[in-house]
């Protein structure tokens, strides 16, 4: 596995507030890569200084190889960018700033250009200055997928695009995968990180909390049991499970609890000492993954 | 809910009208304060109506003279029309940018979805630019009366004066209902006062086509003839006029969708061969802007030169004003003096043309426009090199427009002197190249203040070398103003060594620029 974005020890003041904290992070070659994590965490601080529009304190960043500010201009040709708020020329239409950007991005695809326009509806002859933010975000997506590039970053792109367009956005995305492309995605919506990512990396307080496949994620969160037992079960003194609620229930006691994969044994043997009757347990929903590492990340 | 709608915009109007107020109560001031100085005679002040009033230079520039034997009636004539020219910028460029402004920027989507009637962020708008108006007026009343030059005519000044805002104000209000854009709105009322004080010139130059001043605002004001004959009758006109204006804007208010006017903006192309690099972005971007000064400038330039043989020879009569021609333009021979003061004049506009195109970098910059473009395999000098292009190519269109519309009048009157008016534009440009490296290295060390400190340090420092001169400051706080460097042309010959030094201090500070851009963050605001 050969690494196409490889952030090393990354750090970054605004004055006296710490906007990147020794970020270490690296992103696989090939693969869509979420990038997650609250508002003012750091995302876009760091897709910042990947394309040098911003100069970290310390610490350096690699795509392809290339170092992110010495070799700016041959990563350039490389990379292709979709900014979190993307702003336009007023004065110029849609299609007029599509064909800007992709010139200035030197090697672009013209068909590929008209096929993107045609697919996300939009509608080239209007002067930016009248566009939603969504069309905005569209202009800015046609220059990105029609460029030729070998690497993808975009920040939030789809924030501002309905439920169609997001579709067409994910389609793009996965073809632009296929292609052997790499994409640094930055998101918030959480169905558009399970069905693109391969892998995603939390950001909290500047510093990257966890990474890996979503599975494995998974496996490292804690599991919900719903169980019903023939009496009271002794849990309290098992390391690894939370959340714990007794209640009777049909004769006997309903348990709910959340259990860390590694007091799963455990647990179920405290079940079955207490007669247990029926059980059920389920991996954390992506959102329940998301709200834990967001909050519980407080204390590095 | 309207209360509060006015509140909201006085507290955005209230620094721009006591600044303009105290713009207009200065200019009135000093001259009620010159014309004893400069007329002691009052042999001289009988005589001084019927001399200017056969003088069609000074018709054309400064209106029909009423009564030029007293302060006041000399005032009335000498700055009226600038006053009313002044009012009516301030309150029309003024109601569109609350209007028009407030809407591109978002802010009136949160008040129509209030509980107000459509039209209260209008009408808190002509309220807010009307009472602003009227304190213009005020403040040029209370100049003449602090001067001395009391009595009806002052009062009556004064109320003409916020009658020409008044108008103004609708004629924003309703240029703000045609166009769709508050860009567009400013240019349909900067245009519009533009054609009322052409109208008006027209009219005053000859007595035939004097009833064309009652089409124009800024006649209406003339007709007042504060003063002289003290009339009424055009306060009345201008201020029904303005209600029937606001009147339409009122009812178009109401039936219109929020971000749109009349004038809807057709499809504009879906592609673009030309814009392939940095600097045909940048020039295009500031193309516009480039147009709009280089018509006013060629306007401009065209009046100083046309006129400029009548001002020699009123001037000549008068031995004090011919010295303070002197001290300005530094040669014995008037014309000349007139035209090289004139032209350093305009030489600072020139100068502007540069910094601002420069300074469209950081607005870029500031807007986040700039990201996309730089996250592209632009290198950062290149691109503020672009702009520093784009300045500097208009500062060069701005100066040939000053040159060929001066030249041109020059050739066809008489007494002209069309090569020192091209020799005149030529040597703007050493100083639009110095200010534009100052601000393309301001923009690369400083970038947030670069913006106000780009634009004042010219500005400033041209005060300083022109009215300097004209109070005697000591030679050593001239020298500090690069403007000390530049000659009064055709006055006086170009002063090579000075555009040399110039020239090159532009070129290291664009180095300067270009280096330190490479050095630190993309900042907004």
């Amino acid at each position: 596995m050969t690494t196409a974005i490889a952030v090393d020890e990354l750090t970054k003041d605004y004055g006296r507030r710490r906007a990147l904290d020794r970020l270490t992070l690296a992103v696989p070659a090939g693969e869509v890569y979420g990038f997650l994590g609250p508002n003012g965490a750091g995302k876009t601080t760091t897709l910042r200084i990947l394309l040098d529009l911003l100069r970290p304190t310390s610490g350096r960043a690699t795509v392809l190889g290339l170092d992110v500010q010495r070799d700016a201009l041959p990563l350039h040709r490389r990379i292709a960018y979709v900014p979190g708020d993307v702003a336009l020329w007023p004065q110029l239409t849609g299609g007029q700033a599509i064909d800007v950007l992709l010139a200035l991005h030197g090697r672009s695809d013209q068909k590929r250009r008209e096929e993107l326009v045609e697919a996300f509806q939009l509608d080239p002859t209007v002067r930016c200055r009248a566009y939603s933010t969504g069309n905005r975000q569209k202009v800015a997506l046609v220059a990105a997928f029609a460029a030729e590039a070998d690497v993808l970053i975009l920040d939030e792109p789809t924030s501002g695009l309905d439920p169609l367009m997001e579709a067409v956005f994910r389609r793009h995305l996965v073809a632009a995968r296929d292609e052997g492309r790499t994409v640094l995605l930055s998101s918030h919506i959480l169905g558009e990180v399970e069905t693109t990512c391969d892998r995603v990396g939390i950001i909290r307080a500047g510093r990257l909390v966890e990474t890996g496949t979503l599975d494995e994620l998974r496996h490292l969160s804690e599991y919900t049991v719903d169980a019903e037992v023939g009496h009271p079960p002794e849990l309290g003194g098992i390391a690894g499970v939370s959340d714990l609620v007794v209640a009777p229930a049909n004769g006997g006691y309903r348990v709910r609890c959340r259990v860390r994969p590694e007091a799963t044994a455990d647990l179920l043997a405290a079940l079955a000492r207490a007669g247990v009757r029926t059980l059920s347990s389920r991996p954390p929903t992506l959102e329940e993954l998301f709200l834990r590492y967001y909050d519980a990340a407080e204390t590095p | 809910m309207t209360g509060v709608l006015i509140g909201l915009i006085w507290r955005r109007l209230r620094l721009r009208t006591v600044l303009w107020g105290l713009g207009l109560f200065l200019l009135a001031f000093t001259v009620v304060g010159s014309y004893e100085a400069l007329y002691p005679d009052p042999g001289v002040r009988a005589g001084l109506t019927g001399t200017l009033r056969a003088n069609t230079s000074f018709r054309a520039l400064l209106g029909v003279p009423g009564d030029l034997s007293t302060p006041g009636g000399f005032t009335a004539w000498r700055v009226g029309v600038t006053l009313g020219t002044l009012a009516a910028l301030y309150a029309g460029l003024g109601i569109v940018a609350l209007t028009r402004g407030e809407e591109e920027t978002g802010v009136r989507e949160l008040v129509w979805s209030g509980a107000v009637r459509r039209q209260a962020s209008l009408l808190a708008a002509a309220a807010g630019t009307a009472v602003g108006s009227v304190v213009l007026g005020a403040m040029a009343t209370c100049a003449l009366l602090g001067a001395g030059a009391g009595g009806r005519g002052a009062v009556l000044l004064g109320a003409g004066v916020a009658a020409v805002g008044l108008v103004f104000v609708a004629i924003g209000a309703l240029m703000g209902q045609v166009a769709g854009t508050r860009r567009a709105a400013s240019a349909l009322t900067g245009t519009a006062v533009g054609v009322a004080y052409v109208v008006r010139m027209v009219a005053d130059t000859s007595d035939d086509r004097g009833w064309l001043a009652w089409l124009s605002p800024l006649g209406w004001l003339e007709r007042v003839d504060a003063y002289a004959a003290d009339r009424v009758g055009p306060l009345v006109l201008a201020a029904g006029s303005a209600l029937g204006l606001f009147a339409a804007a009122y009812a178009l208010e109401g039936r219109r969708d929020l971000g749109a006017g009349l004038l809807r903006p057709g499809p504009g192309p879906g592609h673009s061969r030309r814009l392939r690099t940095p600097e045909a972005l940048a020039a295009r971007l500031y193309a516009s802007t480039v147009l709009a000064w280089a018509a006013g400038l060629t306007v401009f330039s065209a009046i100083v030169a046309g006129i400029a043989a009548d001002v020699g020879t009123f001037v000549a009569q008068d031995r004090q004003t011919a010295d303070l021609f002197a001290r300005l333009g530094g040669s014995p021979d008037l014309v000349r003096s007139y035209l090289g003061g004139s032209y350093q004049f305009l030489g600072i506009l020139v100068v502007v043309v540069a910094v601002e195109g420069v300074l469209g970098a950081r607005r870029e910059e500031a807007t986040g426009r700039a990201d996309p473009v730089l996250a592209r395999p632009v290198a950062r000098p290149r691109w503020l090199g672009a702009f520093l292009g784009a300045g500097v190519g208009g500062a060069v269109c701005a100066a040939a427009a000053v040159g060929i519309a001066g030249a041109a009048v020059s050739v066809a009157g008489p007494g002209g002197d069309p090569a020192g008016v091209l020799r005149a534009a030529a040597n703007m440009l050493p100083a639009a190249v110095c200010f534009g490296g100052l601000a393309c290295a301001l923009v690369g060390l400083v970038p947030r203040v670069a913006a106000p400190v780009g634009l004042a340090v010219p500005v400033v420092t041209f005060l300083v070398d022109y009215f300097g001169r004209l109070v005697q400051l000591p030679e050593a706080v001239l020298a500090c103003s690069p403007f000390h460097y530049v000659a009064a042309v055709p006055a006086r010959p170009v002063d090579r060594p000075g555009a040399v030094v110039l020239l090159a201090a532009g070129i290291v500070f664009a180095v300067v620029g270009l280096v330190a851009i490479r050095r630190r963050d993309l900042v907004p605001v």
